[in-house]
């Protein structure tokens, strides 16, 4: 029988607030963010090694996608947080729909925000690979050649 | 709560799906509430908010499984323009809106069918049952 550690529960828990932003907070930026998750920008660097060989593009290709990392950690963060906020508002029987709406209004402006980042970044790392590059890192299963 | 499986040569601990969750939450809620509410008119209406928000949940996870793989199909495709991924984007926060401001209505219906001792013995379990709704299906 197995059982999770501490840190993986916790890790877990911010997983699932994350999921749960996008209904309540986070919205489009959230489900962006699923395509340069922390496994995906690890398989894409992986990817990267073996298909650029030119030490300074595979250079400049990384520091984009460190700049997508950072950017898609610090959304996970910010909807986390402001998941956990909604969560608290949630259990107060006193909350009135106000409190809600500022709430939320916030969240958006800052889903907006991050979302726009996003994908600034991916369209700079599009333009800096080519087509055949770009297809071969984000293959989707089963699409065929 | 984790379901568990037997595997032959030992067992293992699965945990459960995004539907078991959502209904083992929301029974839970319904089973407090019959618990702690003892006016016989607010119990059934309790009831059937419960339900209705679990429903609204397990419904809004569809739209979000659906828009993630449209928005992972687009991105894979190497001429995608912005404006298209935009659209996607926005189609998808404006359903998105709808299933917000229905779940955010069906909270109020629950407060408004409590009283602030009841509903502090049923907050954890509309928070169960909102975190539930993040498990993978």
């Amino acid at each position: 029988m197995t059982r999770r550690t501490p840190r993986r529960r916790q890790r877990g828990q911010v997983l699932i607030l994350l999921f749960l932003g996008t209904l309540l907070v986070g919205g489009s930026a959230a489900s962006l963010g699923t395509v340069f998750s922390d496994a995906r920008i690890k398989q894409i660097r992986a990817s990267l090694k073996a298909l650029v060989s030119e030490e300074p593009r595979r250079k400049s290709l990384d520091g984009t996608l460190d700049r997508l990392h950072a950017e898609s950690r610090q959304a996970a963060s910010i909807h986390g947080d402001q998941s956990k906020k909604l969560l608290e508002l949630m259990q107060r029987h006193d909350a009135e729909p106000a409190d809600f709406d500022a709430l939320l209004a916030k969240a958006d402006a800052l889903t907006l925000e991050s979302r726009r980042r996003l994908l600034d970044l991916r369209f700079e790392l599009r333009q800096q690979l080519s087509s055949g590059e770009w297809q071969a890192l984000f293959r989707q299963p089963g699409a065929g050649n | 709560m984790l379901a568990i499986a037997i595997a032959a040569g030992g067992c293992a601990v699965r945990q459960e799906t995004r539907s078991e969750a959502l209904a083992d939450a929301a029974q839970e809620m319904t089973a407090t509430a019959e618990r702690v509410v003892f006016d016989q008119e607010r119990l059934p209406l309790l009831r059937a908010a419960i339900d209705g928000l679990k429903a609204d949940l397990s419904a809004f996870d569809d739209v979000m499984a659906q828009a993630t793989d449209e928005i992972h199909v687009l991105n894979a495709r190497a001429d995608v323009t912005r404006e298209e991924m935009e659209a996607v984007l926005d189609r998808f926060e404006a359903r998105r809106e709808q299933a917000r401001l229905q779940a955010i209505r069906r909270h109020f219906e629950l407060i408004a069918l409590t009283d602030a001792d009841e509903w502090s013995a049923l907050a954890p379990y509309e928070r169960r049952l909102v975190l539930a709704a993040g498990r993978k299906p």
